[in-house]
C-alpha cells in the first residue's frame, strides 16, 4: 500500500503536473517553482548519500554542483573567451563530463580527508566550498569572474528545447535516474555497508568492511549527483555566476535532508518539496487571502526554516518520514519494529 | 619439517614472536610469543589486566604492534588493517559486544557475507547482470549462519532486541560469515548463564568440527578446561606458561598467579 502510494507520488503526479501547472493562471510561472523544487529534491537526494547514508558530514556540497554547472558552461561554449579548442560540445556530451568532473573531485577532496572524523571533515569540506566559489569568482579566463556565462539550450533533433516544460521532463528523467540509482545502492551491500559503518566502525571493519573505500563511495556518489544536477542548472538558467554556488545553499539542502527525515529516500524528497515550495506558496498566499501587496513573506524564509529546525530537532529528530535504521539509532530504548521493506529476508 | 619429529606436528597458523605493546610508560603486552596450531581451540588465560585483550587487538590489527612480529599463514600481518585481516581469513567477537544495533539480524551477518560475494558498486547502482547471484549469495550465506548458531527464526528482528546470550551468538555468526580460518573470541561466555553457557560449549565444538582455529580468551576456567587443546597463561604482559590443560593447571606459575603466594595474605 504504501509502496503504491509512493509509486503515484513520484511517477504519476510528476508526469501529468506540466499540464495541470499549465492550466492555472501564471503556468509558465508555476511551472519555474516545480523546477525549482524537483531542483532540490535531486540535489538533497545527492546530499543524502553523503551525510544520511554514510554519516559523512559535507559542509562544502554545493560546490560539486557549482563544477557540474561550470563544466556544462565551458564545455559547451569555451569559457568567456569561447575557445573552440575547450567548447562545442552539444549538451548531451556536456552532462556525463560534468558528472565526471564533479566526481573527481570528489575523489581528490574524500581520499586525503575521509579519514578524519564528524567536525574535521565538515571544516575542511566547508573550506572547499569557499574555495571553489572564491575560484568562480576570480578566474576570469576560465569563468569570467563574477559577470557569469551564459549558457545555451540543450538541442535535440535539430529542435531547441526552449519551453518550459520541455525542460521539465529532462529533470524529470535526471530525478528519476538519480532516485532509481540510490535506491538499489542503498538496497544492496553497499548499503549495508553504510549502515554498519555508521553504527560501528571496528566492528564493521572487522567484518570485512574497507571502511575508506566504502565511505569513498558515498563521498563520490553524492558529489556526481550534484555534478549532474549542476549541468541541469547551467541550462535551465540559462546562466552561471558564482552567487548560485553559496555556502547557504549547502546549509539549506542540509536542512531539507534533516527536516524530511536524514537516511529516508521518501523522506528527503518530502523535506526539499516542502521547503522548497514553501517560500513560494507563501509569497502568494497574500494574494490569495486578498491582501496582495501588502506584505511579502519572503524574508522571513529564513526565519522559517530555523523555526522548522529547531521544533523538529526538539520534538522529531528523524524527520518527518524517517529511515527505519535511523529511527532505531535515534531511539534506542523503544521497541522498535524491524526496517520494513528492504529488510525483510525469507527463508 | 624436522626429521627427528616422531609424529608430524599441525602447521602452525598464527605465530607471536616477542609480541610487545606499550601504552606511554605501561607494557601491556611484553615480548609475548606463542604458535597457534592449526585446528582445535587454543585459549588465552590469565588474571584481569594481564593483557589478554590487548593481545587480541594486536592480532586482529585495531593496535599497532610496538615491537615485534605477527605471522599468520605464513606471511607477516604487522600492520595490516583489519579489513583485510578478515579477507585473509582471520575473524574476532569483541568482549563488550559490538553489534550494529539498529540493523536487523541478518543485516548484521550479510555485511559480513558480502566479503566473499562482493557486489560491485555499478553492478548494485544499475541492476547489472551478476547482482542477483551476489545477493542471492550473501543472503543464503547469511542465513546458513543463522542456522548454525540457532538464530535463523530472529532474522528480522533488530539486532539490539535480541537477549544478551543471542547477541553474542550474532557476533559469532557475523565473524563465521566472513569464512575464517582462525576465528578469535573475546569471552564469549561472560555474562551468561549455565545454560547459554552449555549451549555456548556446544556450538564452539561444532565450529573446531568444521576445521577452523580458534583462539579464545576466557575467565571460566570449567570451560576453557574442557575445551582447549592447548593454553597459554598471561600476567602482567607476559606468557607465564604454555601447555595442554592438565599441564597449565599443574604449574606452580599459575598457581600462584591465580591463588597469589602464601605470604602476601
Amino acid at each position: 500500500m504504501r509502496a503504491m502510494i509512493l509509486r503515484v507520488l513520484m511517477v504519476i503526479v510528476p508526469l501529468i503536473l506540466p499540464a495541470l501547472l499549465l492550466a492555472l493562471p501564471q503556468g509558465e510561472y508555476q511551472l519555474d517553482v516545480a523546477m525549482t523544487v524537483l531542483l532540490y529534491v535531486a540535489l538533497g537526494v545527492g546530499l543524502n548519500v553523503t551525510v544520511g547514508l554514510a554519516g559523512l558530514l559535507d559542509l562544502g556540497y554545493i560546490a560539486f554542483f557549482g563544477l557540474g554547472a561550470y563544466a556544462t558552461a565551458i564545455l559547451m561554449h569555451g569559457g568567456p573567451a569561447q575557445a573552440e579548442a575547450l567548447g562545442g560540445w552539444t549538451y548531451w556530451m556536456a552532462v556525463p563530463a560534468a558528472v565526471a568532473v564533479a566526481g573527481f573531485a570528489g575523489l581528490l577532496i574524500g581520499l586525503p580527508t575521509l579519514r578524519l572524523r564528524g567536525d574535521y571533515l565538515a571544516i575542511v569540506t566547508l573550506a572547499f566550498g569557499q574555495i571553489a566559489k572564491l575560484t568562480e569568482n576570480n578566474w576570469d579566463a576560465l569563468t569570467n569572474g563574477p559577470q557569469g556565462m551564459e549558457v545555451a539550450k540543450p538541442v535535440l533533433f535539430g529542435f531547441e528545447l526552449r519551453a518550459g516544460w520541455q525542460l521539465y521532463y529532462i529533470l524529470l528523467l535526471f530525478v528519476w535516474i538519480i532516485l532509481w540509482s540510490v535506491r538499489n545502492v542503498n538496497k544492496s551491500s553497499v548499503g549495508r555497508a553504510w549502515v554498519a559503518i555508521r553504527e560501528d566502525e571496528i566492528a564493521a571493519a572487522s567484518s570485512g568492511v574497507n571502511v575508506p573505500r566504502t565511505k569513498l563511495l558515498a563521498f563520490v556518489m553524492g558529489a556526481a549527483i550534484a555534478g549532474l544536477v549542476g549541468s541541469f542548472f547551467a541550462v535551465k538558467q540559462g546562466f552561471v555566476s558564482p552567487p548560485s554556488f553559496d555556502f547557504i545553499e549547502t546549509v539549506t539542502i542540509l536542512a531539507m535532508v534533516v527536516l524530511g527525515g536524514i537516511g529516508s529516500l521518501p523522506g528527503v524528497v518530502l523535506g526539499a518539496a516542502m521547503l522548497a515550495a514553501l517560500p513560494e506558496l507563501l509569497r502568494s498566499l497574500p494574494d490569495m487571502l486578498g491582501l496582495g501587496g501588502q506584505f511579502d513573506v519572503t524574508p522571513y524564509r529564513m526565519l522559517l526554516y530555523g523555526t522548522a529546525m529547531v521544533l523538529m530537532m526538539a520534538w522529531r529528530p528523524e524527520g518527518l518520514l524517517p529511515d527505519a535504521h535511523r529511527r532505531a539509532e535515534l531511539h534506542p530504548d523503544a521497541s522498535g519494529e524491524a526496517p520494513d521493506g528492504s529488510g525483510e529476508v525469507r527463508a | 619439517m624436522t626429521g627427528t619429529a616422531l609424529t608430524a606436528a599441525p602447521p602452525v597458523l598464527l605465530s607471536l614472536r616477542d609480541v610487545t605493546r606499550r601504552f606511554g610508560g605501561l607494557v601491556a603486552v611484553d615480548r609475548l610469543a606463542f604458535d597457534v596450531p592449526a585446528g582445535g581451540v587454543f585459549s588465552v588465560i590469565g588474571p584481569n589486566g594481564a593483557g589478554k585483550t590487548t593481545a587480541f587487538n594486536l592480532i586482529s590489527g585495531l593496535v599497532p604492534l610496538s615491537s615485534g612480529d605477527l605471522v599468520f599463514k605464513g606471511q607477516s600481518i604487522a600492520g595490516t588493517k583489519p579489513y583485510e585481516l578478515a579477507r585473509l581469513g582471520l575473524a574476532r567477537t569483541f568482549q563488550n559486544i559490538r553489534l550494529f544495533g539498529g540493523a536487523t539480524v541478518w543485516e548484521n551477518v550479510a555485511v559480513a557475507a558480502a566479503l566473499r560475494a562482493p557486489t560491485g558498486f555499478f553492478q548494485a547502482m544499475w541492476r547489472l547482470p551478476g547482482f542477483t547471484a551476489t545477493r542471492r549469495a550473501q543472503e543464503q550465506a547469511s542465513l546458513a549462519w543463522l542456522e548454525f548458531v540457532g538464530l535463523a527464526n530472529l532474522r528480522n528482528e533488530l539486532a539490539r532486541n535480541l537477549a544478551y546470550g543471542q547477541q553474542r551468538r550474532l557476533e559469532i555468526a557475523r565473524a563465521l560469515a566472513t569464512e575464517p580460518s582462525l576465528l578469535l573470541l573475546d569471552e564469549p561466555a561472560a555474562g551468561m548463564n549455565p545454560k547459554e553457557t552449555e549451549d555456548l560449549v556446544e556450538l564452539i565444538g561444532r565450529i573446531r568440527n568444521r576445521g577452523l582455529t580458534v583462539l579464545l580468551i576466557e575467565h571460566d576456567m570449567p570451560l576453557v578446561m574442557r575445551l582447549s587443546d592447548r593454553i597459554a597463561v598471561m600476567n602482567f604482559g607476559h606468557k607465564i606458561a604454555e601447555g595442554t590443560p592438565a599441564e597449565v593447571q599443574a604449574h606452580p606459575e599459575v598457581i600462584r598467579a591465580y591463588l597469589g603466594d602464601g605470604d602476601e595474605g
